[in-house]
């Protein structure tokens, strides 16, 4: 809990140095924070919306499950449907990922989970409403594109290690 | 309802383990049939992360509740967090501890009700752990509005799309948290006058290469995975940004 709020708490007291210093900056700057705070107010309400929904039908352990399943299209298909839908901090993920390594699932489908970790379905509405609609669309089909690219070359390494 | 109980033996009537970092099995019971599976600790017993492993696996296995002696409070938390019931104190063997458990546990609620209070509460508690850093970040961002002029963004993203790309790489890179806040930081560039393709790479890399946590992924995954999947991610950011930003301008 106080790792938590040790960095608001530190911006908390660079605001107050500065008010000291600069008053007229820090209150443009609050004022400035003030906006952008009430302009994400909508698009936080409706990403904990899309959360619950996400939360009420999918399990950590249906995601593990996802994972080095199938061989083929299925297998990558699964492995992304896990990382897009997989939440919280990805620390949370490591040990299970590790027991899965070791449980058998590929390089190839670990590296397409983390890649597409990068897609978060509940905070496309903030995406959008910061980006717009054809940036947020393209950049997230770029991302789980790019996470299959990056699986291939993480594949070919190990796999080349492995040969060694 | 399946039951993880740590145990000192494979056994229901073997006596509960004393700490899940120290135990050797780690019984999922169904509390239905009194059935169980069996999951065993590695051979490097005792070292520190081996609960979580272990409560990692019992979790795929389907156990809803954790029933222990004592759990750590950090892996209580995390457990609770993501919908998952954690009752400490047990005593006697795995049997008892599930009678006991049943005996004292509270009337189940609804499936239907309980779900939907399960989910909330989740996702309330998700919020409110993105909520004080993303705060934070809001508020440090309109500081650098207010001191950083445009003059000095404008020194390092220079307006050369490779380049600007390159550098929003870099900061998605070494920056961490929660990618709301990689949003936010991404909008505040723009406003600054910085090209869309460096706020294009700060929002791919941040969740796709992670520096801090470099060291975590090369001890679970292996050092050689961690650094290609990290590296070959970076360099895949400059692409990525600019066909992005060429893709959105033609579609808008």
């Amino acid at each position: 809990m106080l790792r938590r709020v040790a960095f608001p708490a530190s911006v908390a007291a660079l605001y107050l140095a500065l008010a000291c210093l600069r008053p007229g900056q820090a209150a443009h700057a609050l004022r400035s924070s003030g906006h952008t705070l009430a302009q994400l107010a909508i698009p936080l309400c409706i990403a904990l919306t899309v959360m619950f929904v996400l939360n009420l039908f999918v399990r950590p352990a249906h995601i593990s499950r996802f994972l080095g399943k199938g061989a083929g299209l299925r297998g990558i298909a699964l492995s992304s449907a896990a990382g897009i839908l997989s939440m919280g901090p990805i620390y949370a993920w490591y040990p299970l990922l590790k027991d899965l390594r070791e449980k058998g699932a590929s390089a190839f489908h670990l590296a397409n989970f983390l890649g597409n970790r990068a897609v978060k379905p509940f905070l496309l509405p903030v995406m959008v409403f910061y980006f717009g609609w054809a940036f947020t669309v393209v950049l997230n089909v770029l991302i789980v594109l790019g996470a299959l690219a990056t699986a291939a070359g993480v594949s070919l390494v190990v796999r080349t290690n492995r040969g060694v | 309802m399946k039951i993880a109980v740590p145990a000192v033996e494979a056994d229901l009537d073997a006596e509960v383990a004393g700490t899940m970092s120290t135990c050797r099995y780690l019984l999922v019971v169904d509390a239905g049939t009194m059935t169980f599976e069996v999951v065993r600790a590695p051979s490097e017993w005792g070292r520190p992360g081996l609960g979580v492993q272990m409560v990692s696996r019992a979790l795929s296995l389907g156990a809803m509740v954790f029933l222990t002696r004592h759990l750590s409070p950090r892996l209580a938390e995390t457990l609770r967090a993501n919908g998952f019931a954690v009752v400490t104190g047990a005593e006697g063997t795995v049997r008892e501890a599930i009678g006991w458990y049943l005996r004292c546990a509270p009337a189940p609620e609804p499936a239907a009700r309980a779900r939907l209070s399960a989910a909330l509460g989740r996702s309330l508690r998700q919020l409110v752990v993105m909520v004080p850093t993303l705060l934070g970040v809001v508020f440090l961002v309109g500081l650098l509005r207010s001191f950083i002029s445009k003059d000095t963004l404008a020194a390092v993203f220079t307006g050369h799309a490779v380049g600007d790309a390159a550098w929003g790489a870099v900061f998605g890179s070494i920056l961490a948290g929660h990618p709301v806040n990689s949003y936010v930081i991404g909008r505040a560039l723009l406003e600054g006058g910085v090209s869309l393709v460096a706020a294009a790479a700060v929002l791919y890399t941040w969740v796709s290469v992670g520096l801090v946590q470099l060291p975590a992924e090369a001890s679970a995954l292996g050092t050689r995975f961690a650094l290609a999947r990290n590296g070959l991610a970076f360099a895949l950011a400059i692409p990525v940004a600019l066909i992005t930003v060429l893709l959105a301008g033609w579609l808008s």
